[in-house]
């Protein structure tokens, strides 16, 4: 099952973003963690996406990958060339995990 | 520095090293010690020993041909090297029989793995002789956080929470709620296990390198090491942010920007390999 909203605990620390694959084990730990109630998509999912790389996924993702990892690195200044290059490995990461979760792959 | 001391002090007891690591060290310090005496030391303790002939034929080491005894794994890896990876092992051991109720331990892990297998592979780049010992400094950088958890939960926990509510990174945190970080207290338990001066400096500043005095290369690949891992979101040892690079550290480690990728792409694939080891079957 895929997470249709992101999962908070009990302070409101985000411990799981929506459009993760949720398996047994996931449930298990957040159980432990006090979360008693998720929100998944219908189990209607759609046939395998095919392996994809940064180059060919659509911008979508790439841009909802950014606004997702960019306030991690707030205490960092991405113009560093090292970090700058850290980020765009991370942007690509991400955006990839979002497009197989997306699409049932992975 | 002296808070950070008394708080390792109220646990060490819980948390005191296995035998076998506290002989085979003595014994790799002896200098009449042969092969044949180590390999009986690791070879008294079963469990000890599997795990290092896993660890031994993993990802991490890519050997051609199997590792099936000790006497060859200590061959083919080294002395000091394996001894460091019975430290690993006895550490994961130690923290996980002890039950934790204030930090998902799977999550802590996968962070500390993350960045003991990024520092090895930081120091592979470099050519460091024992990247062993870097792994270790890795493994073990967030580990005075977890005397923290069992210490002073509510603390731990409140400079968590300010940290979601305030954006700031957590040992900030930690330092103006303590007066202290879990890079003092795990520098202090290291200290009182006595282990080498490299790796209680390479804790210590592992958010500070630039104020490493005697080890700053320790230092600075830890550094590193952790800021790649949590961008990577390797689990999490409760930062939620990525520490701040310091730019000193980084020009000190002397590795093109060009090669990250494939740093990374090297360490993600022992790391899958290591946490399935460590965090599987048969870690549960």
């Amino acid at each position: 099952m895929i997470l249709a909203a992101d999962v908070h605990d009990r302070s409101g620390r985000l411990l799981l973003r929506r459009g993760i694959r949720i398996e047994d084990k996931q449930l298990k730990v957040m159980q432990t963690w006090g979360v008693v109630e998720i929100e998944i998509h219908s189990d209607d999912a759609p046939s395998p996406a095919p392996e994809m790389t940064p180059e060919q996924l659509p911008a979508e993702f790439i841009e909802l990958a950014r606004e997702q990892v960019l306030p991690r690195f707030r205490h960092n200044r991405t113009a560093h060339v090292m970090i700058r290059e850290l980020l765009t490995i991370c942007i690509e990461h991400e955006a990839i995990r979002l497009y197989r979760d997306r699409h049932g792959h992975g | 520095m002296a808070d950070a001391r008394r708080l390792v002090e109220g646990v060490v007891k819980l948390v005191s090293l296995p035998e076998v690591f506290v002989r085979l060290d003595a014994m790799i310090r002896d200098p009449y010690c042969n092969l044949a005496d180590v390999a009986d030391i690791i070879a008294d303790d079963p469990g000890m020993s599997a795990r290092l002939l896993r660890i031994a034929n993993s990802a991490m080491f890519n050997f051609p041909s199997p590792i099936d005894s000790i006497q060859r794994a200590i061959t083919v890896i080294g002395t000091k090297q394996l001894r460091d990876l019975v430290l690993a092992t006895s550490v994961i051991e130690v923290f996980n029989k002890i039950p934790q109720t204030h930090v998902n331990m799977e999550s802590f892990w996968r962070h500390s793995l993350g960045t003991g297998i990024m520092a090895r592979t930081l120091a592979t780049c470099r050519r460091e002789p024992n990247v062993e010992h870097f792994y270790v400094a890795g493994l073990l950088h967030d580990i005075g956080r977890m005397v923290m958890y069992m210490a002073i939960p509510h603390k731990a926990n409140e400079a968590i929470e300010r940290c979601l509510a305030q954006h700031k990174l957590l040992h900030v945190a930690e330092r103006e709620l303590l007066g202290f970080d879990h890079a003092d207290v795990g520098a202090e338990l290291i200290s009182a296990w006595q282990l080498p001066g490299a790796l209680t400096e390479a804790i210590r500043y592992h958010h500070a390198p630039s104020r490493a005095s005697e080890y700053p290369d320790d230092a600075a690949i830890t550094h590193v090491a952790d800021i790649v891992a949590n961008a990577l979101v390797k689990g999490t040892s409760g930062e939620h942010l990525i520490p701040t690079l310091d730019n000193q550290a980084w020009s000190r480690l002397d590795i093109e920007v060009a090669r990250l990728r494939e740093l990374v792409s090297f360490a993600e694939h022992q790391y899958a390999d290591v946490v399935d080891f460590f965090l599987g079957k048969e870690a549960a």
